[in-house]
């Protein structure tokens, strides 16, 4: 093997100072981040951007990462400062808008939700996952017609989208549309490659979670079906049947089930934890 | 076969000159979780893609083929990749790249992309460039293989490390490292937010599913558990990074072949320089000027 005749180079986990010290404190506070371990990637990502030398996409992520972590903390006001902070160093960049509205809706701050949404539809005109998004947000905002306006589109090609417009339309009052599991052309984690079968694709995650909706098969059985990584998905979607058909104290067990296996930085956890409030409020009364 | 055409002819038989010819500079956009993207552009619309040296051929989510209002097709054959996932449906996209530009492009369609990525870049477009990762500069330099052997190194007057690597099984970069002194064939892969190595692999070192230092950090009752170890050390043949994050993954989360998998929590301490060309690696601390 060539190399140069150096002394061997040692990158230890921990930060050291450097010419990048910023570069380095942010990749610990990353790896803390993903460990979901809130506090220790916060003080990190303050070191990071305290150094002083991040190019601006690295002071966006540590903001946007930072804001994160405080909203898994549960301090949706730092959360704001700091998404506000990564627009303001790349605004161009529709995560932040996304996280940002977001904790705007779970503020109850709808205005400022919307007008976020209005920018990122400037940045990305046509973008199927912004629409969704703000079609789930709509939800927690209790906009019934702004979800079915969502994912109405979308609704006939991607299973995901049929379970939130039909969440949509049971509030709604309207009947449950039209399911063939066939006509999902998502990717699924199980898939064949031949044409499937109706049968094989009634098996596929999401279409299971579908035919619950439908009344074709048991809750547990829909939320069984979940493949790994998926269990916390199929909590929530099933706790939002409950919540559609107004039976919180169905909902509310699947809920607290799911905060514990979703990921806190997550959309399903956020969703969860905002829909657990609302059933224990109900329960309550 | 899919080129991106730059525009500028490479001429045959001629004698390459020593001086890199760079062919586009990518900023990067760094996702929550570390990995990064790149922008292009389809149909007017812009596309971030996830790099990912790990991926076989391109893809894109469904919520981005919807967008851009483009058809769906079953694939000939399955993609099979981590935990035995399996992307089926393929579709065609002419894309712009920085300066450079392909037409009817495949790309598979797959919806496990984290939020920020539209699609991924793989190793199918980048193995006809020279790649050069420039994370802690926010950039991948895209340069003609076309250059003399070993003149690479542009970035830095001090050392560096060259590793001769081996590409396997569609365009993937092999390299062998050393974890706790034991020596492990792996994979590059920016596309994965964590760096694993097989049980298999551990055994070597002694460490078996029965460690008491090995902590499981996956939900109960999933079918590849992976687990946590207090490894000591990873080396690059002279960059070492110690106490490194290396999960444990059961037997068969990894496709088959693979022993290890450096992603992008380690990645991103290095500079890296992917000649395809010469089949070499040239390594640099990330913060090496």
């Amino acid at each position: 093997m060539k190399k140069t005749a150096i002394a061997a180079i040692l990158l230890v986990a921990t930060s050291v100072p450097g010419l990048c010290a910023g570069y380095d404190d942010l990749n610990v506070a990353i790896s803390y981040f993903h460990q979901d371990r809130q506090d220790d990637a916060i003080i990190w990502f303050t070191k990071a951007i305290q150094d002083g030398d991040l190019i601006p996409d690295q002071t966006r992520v540590a903001h946007l990462d930072r804001g994160m972590a405080y909203d898994a903390k549960g301090d949706a006001q730092n959360a704001l400062v700091d998404y506000t902070a990564a627009i303001a160093a790349q605004p161009q960049d529709s995560l932040a808008y996304l996280q940002r509205a977001s904790t705007y809706i779970a503020l109850g701050e709808f205005d400022h939700a919307y007008a976020d949404y209005d920018a990122l539809v400037k940045l990305r005109p046509y973008d199927h996952d912004i629409r969704t998004t703000f079609g789930r947000m709509s939800w927690q905002a209790g906009q019934f017609e702004r979800v079915v306006l969502a994912f109405q589109d979308f609704a006939k090609l991607r299973t995901e989208d049929w379970l939130w417009l039909q969440l949509a339309n049971v509030k709604l009052g309207k009947s449950i549309d039209a399911f063939d599991p066939t006509d999902d052309i998502s990717n699924t984690d199980t898939g064949q490659y031949a044409n499937p079968s109706v049968m094989e694709a009634a098996k596929r995650w999401p279409n299971p979670m579908a035919r619950f909706f439908k009344g074709e098969v048991t809750e547990q059985d829909a939320i069984s079906a979940a493949p790994d990584g998926r269990h916390c998905q199929a909590e929530v979607y099933a706790s939002l049947w409950h919540v559609a058909h107004g039976e919180y104290r169905l909902a509310e067990p699947l809920l607290i089930s799911a905060q514990k296996m979703c990921r806190k930085t997550s959309e399903y956890w956020r969703i969860a934890q905002a829909e657990l409030v609302k059933a224990r409020r109900e329960v309550a009364k | 076969m899919m080129i991106l055409c730059s525009g500028q002819a490479l001429a045959k038989d001629v004698k390459p000159a020593c001086n890199l010819s760079r062919f586009s500079v990518l900023p990067i956009t760094t996702l929550p979780d570390g990995r990064f993207t790149v922008p292009g552009q389809a149909r007017g619309q812009p596309i971030n893609l996830l790099v990912d040296t790990g991926g076989s051929v391109m893809t894109l989510t469904t919520g981005k083929l919807l967008s851009l209002g483009q058809r769906m097709l079953h694939g000939t054959g399955a993609l099979r990749g981590v935990a035995d996932k399996r992307l089926i449906h393929v579709t065609f996209v002419d894309l712009q790249l920085g300066r450079l530009q392909g037409n009817h492009i495949p790309f598979y369609v797959d919806d496990a992309l984290p939020g920020g990525a539209d699609g991924t870049l793989t190793p199918d477009v980048m193995k006809q460039y020279d790649v050069d990762i420039d994370l802690a500069h926010g950039a991948i330099n895209l340069f003609s293989p076309q250059h003399c052997p070993g003149k690479v190194v542009y970035w830095s007057k001090g050392g560096y490390i060259a590793l001769p690597m081996s590409v396997v099984s569609g365009a993937h970069i092999q390299i062998p490292v050393m974890v706790d002194g034991k020596r492990v064939n792996a994979l590059l892969d920016t596309g994965a937010i964590s760096s694993m190595v097989s049980m298999r692999a551990v055994k070597a070192l002694g460490i078996s599913d029965k460690s008491p230092e090995l902590k499981v950090i996956t939900e109960k009752g999933e079918r590849y558990p992976l687990y946590d170890y207090p490894f000591k050390t990873l080396d690059f043949n002279g960059i070492t990074v110690t106490t490194p994050r290396l999960q444990v993954a059961s037997d068969g989360f990894l496709p088959f072949g693979t022993d290890m998998l450096i992603g992008a929590n380690i990645l991103r301490r290095l500079h890296l320089y992917i000649a395809y060309g010469e089949q070499m690696l040239y390594i640099t601390p990330a913060s090496a000027n």
